[in-house]
C-alpha cells in the first residue's frame, strides 16, 4: 500500500521540519516524532470514526505511511500535516467500509461488537461532528481538538484557507443547530 | 450580540471541553494496559513506539473488513446448499423468465485476460432472499441523500441468527421492534437509524437519516416490502427495488470473488468473469470483472447501496450507475475501483468492476460490451472455472521472508524489516488469493503483550502472526475440545526477539469459545497467553 507524495511546502508548523539525523539514520528521528504524535492521532481518527478500535488501527497505519514516506525522501518538512492528512483520508475510508459491512452483517444477525465507550467523553457532541459532511467533519475536529489555525488545517486538509473558513463556518453553525436549536419565533 | 453568536460561543465552550474529555479518556485507556502474565519479568519488551492502548473492555474489536467476507463465505454456503439441490432433483437451477443472453467484452486494456469464470450462486434456492425498496425525494439535487429502506428477510431461523438485540425497544405496528443509531446507512453516507422486528417468515428492517421519520415510516412498512405514502415524508418516492442479496455480490466481487461454491451452479445463474493478468504477481493488481444474473431495472440504482459516492451515466443507451470506492486499496491500489451498472432489454442486470483502472476505461469496457457467440461462455467457463493458484512477488529490498504458504487459492508470507524491530512496519503480512484478491497489513498496536498477535483470514485460512516477547520453547492456539494449532517460532536476523506464525482453516475453531493463544517454556509451563485475538474462534 502506498500513499501519495508529500504535503507540499507551506506554512504548516514550521518547526516541525524533520530530517534524517545525519549520523542516527531515521529512525529514532521517527520514532520520537511518533511517540509524541500517537494518542493526538488517534483521538483525531476517533472524532472522524466514532470507533476506538478503528481509530487505533487508522493512526497505526497513518504512522506507517509516514513512516515510509519518512524514510523514503530523508525526512519529511511537515510530517504533523502528512500524518493528520492521512488519518482524514482513511478514516473517511474506514468509516464508509464499516457502514458497507455493518449493513450486510446486520442483516444476517450478526452485528460488530459495540464500539468502546470512553467514560467522560462528550458523545453527543462529536456524534454531531461526525454528521457533518466529511470535509466539515475533518475542519472542526482539528478545530476544537487540536486548536490548530486556519492556515494549517488547510494545509493538513490541502485545501484554500478560505475554503476551509467556509467549512468551519457552516460546521459550527450546523453543529449548534444540531445540539442547541434556536428557539422557535413566537407570536408577534 | 445575537442569539447566533451565543450559541456559537457556547459551542466552541463545548467543542473545547469535549476535546479536553476525550483526550483524558484516551490517556486514561493507554494507562490502563492489561498487566502481562506472572510468568513475565525480565522478559517485559521495551515500550513499542506505536503503542496503542488496549480496549477497555479487554477485548480487541477486529478489522471489520474481514467480518465482510465472513458474510460472503456465509453467502457462499448457501450457495453450496444450492448446488446440493439442483444436482439432488435435477431442477433448473435458478427461475428466470427466459434465457440469458451474455454480454463479453469486445474491448480490454491492454495485458488482461480472462483469469476466473464462474456462475453466480443464487441463495434463494436455498430459501434465503432478500428485498429492498428505497425511497427519496425525487426533486431534490441527490435524491439519494436522504432516504428510507426497507428490507425484508426471508431466511432458515438458523441463519438468520436471534431476533435484532440492543439498542432501544420501540412497538412497530404493534410487533417488538430494537431502534438502533448506526454510523453510516442504506444509500447515504451519514449517521442513519434503523429500525429491526421480527415477522412470520423472517425481519423487516427500516432505516434512514431520522429517528422520527424511520419510525413513521416502519408503522407504514410491508412486507412487499414498501412504505406506504402514509408513513413517507412529502415528496418521497420508490427510487429503486430488487434484490438485497444482489447487493451482497458486490461484496464478493470486491475480494476478487473467490468462493468455490459457485462453480457447482448452472450457467443459468448467471456469469462473472474476471479478467486480469496471470502473470501479475503484485499484491495491487489491475482487473476488470464482469457479472451478469437475472435482475429488473429498477435494481440499477442499488449500485448506490453499496458505492455511495456515484451518479447516473448512460450504458448502451440504458440507464445506468456508476461510482467509485477506495475499499480495498491493498487489491485495487490508488485507483480504487469503479463499478458501472445497468439493465439490459432482456431483463440481464449487468455490472462491471474495475480495480485499479480509470472511470473512462470502465465505462469504455461497458460500452464495448457485445453478444457472446453460440458456445463462448460455455467455452470461457470450461477453460476458466477456477484460477491459477496466485503466487507472491519477489520480496521488498530490505525485507526477509520469515514464513511462508499457502491458502486455497493463493500465499501468504510473513515478512520482517531488519532495519526495524520492534517498531512499526516491522512485520508485515502479504497474501494474494482467488482472482484479484490480496491483503497486506502491519503490526505495531500491541494490545495483549507479550503475546502481541494479529490475525488475517482469507481464502479459507487464517494466519495468525506477531512478535514473542517472552522466552518459549512453543507457542499453540487451542480452545477446550479442539485440536491445538502449533504456531511456528522464527528466529529473525537481527531482532531481538523471534516471530510466531502459523495457518489454519478458518473455521478450525468455529463454535469454539475461549480461544486463547499459549506460549510454553521447554518444561511445559505457560509463560504468556493471548486471550482476545482469536476469543470468538
Amino acid at each position: 500500500m502506498t500513499v501519495s507524495g508529500p504535503i507540499p511546502d507551506s506554512g504548516v508548523g514550521q518547526g516541525d521540519v524533520a530530517q534524517t539525523d545525519e549520523g542516527g539514520g531515521a529512525q529514532p528521528a521517527f520514532d520520537a516524532f511518533a511517540r509524541e504524535q500517537r494518542r493526538a492521532l488517534v483521538a483525531f481518527a476517533w472524532t472522524l470514526t466514532g470507533d476506538v478500535g478503528v481509530a487505533e488501527d487508522v493512526a497505526q497505519d497513518a504512522l506507517h505511511a509516514t513512516w515510509q514516506a519518512w524514510e523514503r525522501d530523508g525526512g519529511l518538512r511537515h510530517p504533523e500535516a502528512w500524518a493528520r492528512q492521512v488519518v482524514a483520508n482513511r478514516a473517511a475510508d474506514r468509516v464508509r467500509r464499516a457502514g458497507r459491512e455493518r449493513r450486510a452483517l446486520g442483516l444476517l444477525g450478526a452485528r460488530p461488537d459495540p464500539t468502546v465507550d470512553l467514560p467522560t467523553t462528550d458523545h453527543e457532541f462529536w456524534d454531531a461532528v461526525r454528521a457533518l459532511p466529511d470535509r466539515q467533519a475533518q475542519a472542526i475536529a482539528l478545530h476544537y481538538l487540536e486548536d490548530r489555525p486556519v492556515a494549517e488545517i488547510a494545509e493538513i486538509l490541502g485545501c484554500a484557507p478560505a475554503t476551509v473558513k467556509v467549512h468551519l463556518h457552516r460546521g459550527r453553525r450546523a453543529l449548534a443547530d444540531a445540539l442547541a436549536p434556536a428557539p422557535e419565533e413566537g407570536p408577534q | 450580540m445575537t442569539a447566533t453568536d451565543d450559541r456559537l460561543d457556547a459551542l466552541d465552550d463545548r467543542g473545547r471541553a469535549a476535546a479536553r474529555t476525550l483526550l483524558s479518556d484516551l490517556a486514561r485507556r493507554a494507562s490502563a494496559a492489561p498487566v502481562a502474565p506472572a510468568t513475565e519479568s525480565s522478559g517485559q519488551p521495551e515500550p513499542w513506539v506505536i503503542q496503542l492502548g488496549p480496549p477497555a473492555g479487554g477485548r480487541r474489536p477486529v478489522r471489520r473488513w474481514w467480518l465482510a467476507a465472513a458474510v460472503v463465505t456465509l453467502l457462499m454456503a448457501v450457495a453450496g446448499a444450492v448446488a446440493v439441490v439442483i444436482a439432488d432433483d435435477g431442477r433448473s437451477p435458478v427461475s428466470s423468465s427466459g434465457p440469458l443472453h451474455y454480454l463479453l467484452p469486445s474491448w480490454l486494456p491492454a495485458g488482461l485476460q480472462p483469469v476466473r469464470a464462474t456462475g453466480i450462486p443464487d441463495p434463494a434456492s436455498a430459501g434465503f432472499t432478500a428485498d429492498v425498496a428505497v425511497y427519496g425525494d425525487p426533486d431534490r439535487d441527490d435524491p439519494w441523500s436522504a432516504t428510507l429502506a426497507v428490507v425484508h428477510l426471508i431466511a432458515p431461523e438458523a441463519l438468520l441468527g436471534d431476533a435484532p438485540s440492543g439498542g432501544e425497544e420501540v412497538t412497530v405496528a404493534g410487533h417488538d421492534a430494537r431502534l438502533s443509531n448506526q454510523s453510516e446507512g442504506l444509500g447515504s453516507s451519514g449517521p442513519t437509524w434503523e429500525v429491526a422486528w421480527q415477522v412470520d417468515d423472517g425481519r423487516l428492517i427500516v432505516s434512514g437519516p431520522h429517528r422520527a421519520d424511520v419510525l413513521a415510516a416502519a408503522e407504514a412498512a410491508t412486507t412487499e416490502p414498501a412504505i406506504a405514502g402514509s408513513g413517507l415524508p412529502d415528496g418521497y418516492q420508490e427510487l429503486a427495488r430488487g434484490p438485497f442479496t444482489d447487493s451482497l455480490l458486490f461484496t464478493s466481487l470486491f475480494e476478487g470473488f473467490g468462493g468455490d461454491a459457485a462453480d457447482t451452479v448452472g450457467d443459468d445463474s448467471g456469469l462473472v468473469v474476471t479478467y486480469g493478468d496471470p502473470a501479475d504477481r503484485d499484491t495491487v493488481r489491475t482487473a476488470v470483472v464482469v457479472a451478469q444474473r437475472p435482475g429488473p431495472a429498477s435494481a440499477v440504482d442499488l449500485l448506490r447501496i453499496w458505492v455511495p459516492d456515484a451518479e447516473a451515466t448512460s450504458v448502451h443507451g440504458r440507464p445506468a450507475v456508476i461510482g467509485r470506492t477506495r475499499e480495498l486499496a491493498g487489491s485495487a491500489g490508488e485507483n480504487g475501483v469503479v463499478a458501472v451498472q445497468w439493465a439490459e432489454p432482456d431483463g440481464q442486470l449487468v455490472t462491471v468492476v474495475g480495480f485499479g483502472v480509470a472511470e473512462d476505461v470502465v465505462l469504455q469496457v461497458a460500452e464495448g460490451m457485445r453478444p457472446a457467440t453460440a458456445g463462448e461462455v460455455a467455452a470461457l467457463r470450461e477453460a476458466h472455472a477456477v484460477p491459477a493458484p496466485r503466487e507472491l512477488g519477489a520480496v521488498p529490498d530490505g525485507q526477509v521472508a520469515v514464513a511462508t504458504g499457502d491458502s486455497r487459492t493463493g500465499q501468504w508470507r510473513i515478512l520482517a524489516d531488519a532495519r526495524r524491530h520492534d517498531n512499526i512496519g516491522a512485520l508485515t503480512i502479504e497474501r494474494v488469493w482467488g482472482a484479484i484478491g490480496s491483503t497486506s497489513s502491519t503490526t505495531g498496536d500491541r494490545v495483549e503483550p507479550p503475546l502481541d498477535l494479529g490475525a488475517d483470514y482469507s481464502d479459507g485460512t487464517a494466519v495468525v502472526w506477531g512478535v514473542l516477547w517472552v522466552d518459549a520453547a512453543s507457542v499453540t492456539a487451542e480452545a477446550p475440545g479442539v485440536e491445538p494449532v502449533p504456531l511456528a517460532i522464527h528466529e529473525v536476523t537481527g531482532w531481538d526477539h523471534p516471530v510466531v506464525a502459523g495457518a489454519f482453516p478458518d473455521d478450525h475453531f468455529r463454535g469454539a469459545s475461549d480461544v486463547v493463544v499459549v506460549a510454553r517454556d521447554a518444561d511445559g509451563r505457560e509463560v504468556a497467553r493471548n486471550t482476545t485475538l482469536l476469543a470468538d474462534g
